[in-house]
């Protein structure tokens, strides 16, 4: 990356947020706890980046975003976005973000969608020309053709959600955050919102920063990843790079022409045998080749098939490494009756 | 931004404002029916409240020595205060329900300032309807005064609306400023805004000398209709506040408008919404 530093237009540098939570435990009697749901965050995002931000339930992915947006104050550390301190200058700062939240949606639900949209254009002040050329082609992308004079409490979740994506995206902002946009979406709407994303990304240079518990988007949308998890960032890098680190291991199935003993192969080991099938584990660095050769040569070998770690074992494994630390993340002495992870 | 500074800021707010105030009356024609069932029981309220005056009236010609053209005079100023106030910024107690049910996240994401679309959020036809019966009080109060209507006199009953409406805005904001940290408290708010709105409806006289400095120095709302009152109906203050305090409603007024800001701009910093 030849982009210097100051081309990140989010900053977030060893931010905090604490929750108080008082409890009443008794007649006048009040216990005092913190929920610390983001700690020490640090991380920057240049413009044009889609980024995803990944993390179990209660990691602190919609806290951070709330910080972001300036909805809540942190409790210690530095926010920059665009230039401005997000909840000092969140008015001026609105003017040139985007937001969607998954559970609720930012749009008047007594109107149409067409008269929210209408007034996103006043509000936003969008120059009546491009407000109908971007309203046109929004509608095209995300097909809210049919039902685009509903009153928005009349409209599906993924309706709604295709709205609240185009509410989000038409004044055109330099960063939009979408904590969860595809929940509770078919497999149509999130494949039209998932398009639409990266689409904008790519042709606007939208920063675009979104949370998802469906790998799929991540997959399809991120080319960085940061997963965070108890408040704290664990991962910033590439999906393969989270791969290699976490998700280490790639499986080589083989059939053989007849049951055999569990192979010994350097640089692999077996983890089950089921007659002439067995099931090899190996770094997922390496490469496939010379351990198929060291196979064939000494077994007799019929078919075989090579399996890719699946993006949700290596998050899931991800989130149970961070939290169990006393669990190495490879084992050395694995469960022979346990299954490997699915060979695709 | 169209315009510069400040002004620019308060002129570009203002027309938000009125643009959220169409859209929030489009969506009420939503519902006709219950607007129309509303809008008829708002009705029957007032005529009843009028009545109600009427028949206090009828039995107590005079209160705590204040004619019954002066404390018609006392109720509608306030009324009439209070009113344009709810008709400007709404029940503010509302918010509660905004933020347990976190519309107050998505209301925060859009550049408009919370105060304007909370006032808008749910503007209905019945919030200017209810402006109805404190002016004709308070007209009628005017024209029924034995008072002699030098030119100061008169200029000041523009200044007592005015500064009336302000403070019992600030009173809603400040008030409302809580909710922000405490939620749960929609309830002890709109008491306190009813309260208040209440106790100036009477001469301050009647709820003795303590409650009476409570009103007039720690809830300001003695300035509302009481102290301008006194000053327009030439009466010395019974409780030996100097003849001029009628005349400081601006004052306190801005100083309420200045405190209700920064309590409002502090419970949105200690915002926190409700997880999720
Ligand atoms: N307003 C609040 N008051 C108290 N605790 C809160 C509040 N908001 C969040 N939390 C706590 O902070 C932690 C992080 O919550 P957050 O909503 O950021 O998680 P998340 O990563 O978005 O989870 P999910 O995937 O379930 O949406 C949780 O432990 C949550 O209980
Ligand atoms: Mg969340």
């Amino acid at each position: 990356m030849t982009l210097s530093s100051d081309a990140s237009v989010i900053d977030v540098s060893e931010v905090t947020r604490t929750f108080v939570l008082r409890r009443r435990t008794g007649w006048m009697r009040r216990e005092r706890s913190d929920v610390h749901a983001v700690r020490d965050l640090s991380f920057s995002v240049r413009a044009g980046e889609m980024v995803g931000y990944l993390g179990p339930n209660g990691a602190g992915k919609s806290t951070t975003i709330k910080m972001l947006v300036g909805i809540l104050t942190p409790s210690a550390g530095r926010l920059r976005v665009a230039g401005l301190d997000p909840s000092r200058q969140r008015l001026r700062l609105a003017r040139r973000i985007g937001v969607v939240f998954g559970q609720r949606s930012a749009l008047w639900s007594d109107l149409p969608l067409r008269d929210s949209f209408d007034l996103i254009q006043r509000i936003y002040r969008i120059p009546p020309a491009r407000y109908r050329q971007n309203l046109d082609e929004f509608i095209q992308l995300l097909d809210l053709a049919s039902f685009i004079d509903t009153p928005v409490r009349q409209l599906s979740l993924g309706q709604r959600m295709r709205g609240s994506v185009t509410a989000a995206f038409l004044p055109e902002p330099e960063i939009v955050y979408l904590d969860e946009p595809t929940i509770g979406l078919d497999v149509v709407s999130k494949a039209a919102v998932r398009s639409f994303l990266s689409r904008t990304n790519r042709e606007s240079g939208t920063t675009i920063l979104l949370t998802t518990h469906d790998m799929t988007d991540v997959e399809q949308l991120c080319r960085r990843v940061m997963v965070i998890d108890h408040g704290r960032l664990g991962f910033d890098g590439t999906l393969d790079e989270l791969r290699t680190r976490i998700g280490g291991v790639r499986t080589l199935r083989v059939d053989l022409a007849e049951p055999q003993p569990a192979m010994t192969i350097e640089g692999a080991r077996v983890v089950r045998v089921d007659g002439a099938r067995q099931w090899l584990e190996f770094s997922a660095q390496d490469s496939a080749a010379p351990l198929v050769s060291a196979v064939a040569a000494r077994y007799p070998l019929v078919d075989l098939a090579v399996g890719e770690p699946a993006i949700e074992d290596i998050v899931a494994r991800l989130y149970t490494t961070d939290r169990l630390p006393a669990v190495p993340p490879s084992r050395t002495d694995p469960d022979p009756t346990h299954p490997p992870s699915p060979v695709r | 931004m169209t315009g510069g500074g400040r002004l620019g800021l308060v002129r570009d707010e203002a027309a938000l404002y009125l643009l959220l105030v169409r859209a929030a009356f489009r969506s009420a024609a939503q519902y006709r029916v219950s607007l129309v069932m509303y809008t008829l029981v708002e009705m029957a309220g007032a005529a009843l409240d009028l009545a109600t005056i009427g028949i206090i009236f009828a039995h107590l010609p005079d209160l705590d020595g204040f004619a019954l053209s002066e404390v018609a005079f006392l109720y509608g100023s306030s009324a009439l205060a209070f009113a344009l106030a709810e008709a400007l910024v709404g029940p503010l107690d509302q918010l509660g329900w905004q933020i347990k049910d976190g519309r107050m996240d998505a209301t925060l994401t859009r550049p408009v300032s919370v105060l304007v679309q909370c006032a808008t959020m749910d503007f209905s036809p019945q919030r200017l309807g209810r402006l109805a019966q404190p002016t004709a009080v308070f007209a009628v109060s005017l024209a029924t005064l034995p008072v002699d209507w030098s030119p100061g006199r008169v200029a000041i009953l523009p200044m007592m609306v005015l500064c009336g409406t302000m403070i019992s805005i600030s009173l809603a904001v400040g008030v409302a400023a809580v909710l922000f940290v405490a939620p749960d408290a929609s309830v002890a708010i709109a008491a306190v805004r009813q309260g208040s709105a209440l106790a100036t409806q009477y001469p301050l006289t009647i709820y003795g000398r303590r409650m009476a400095m409570l009103l007039t120095f720690v809830f300001p709302v003695a300035f509302v209709n009481w102290q301008p009152a006194l000053f327009v109906l030439g009466r010395p203050d019974p409780f030996g506040l100097p003849g001029f305090t009628g005349l400081l409603s601006p004052l306190v007024a801005l100083a309420s408008c200045l405190a209700a800001g920064i309590a409002w701009s502090a419970g949105i910093r200690h915002y926190r919404g409700e997880g999720g």
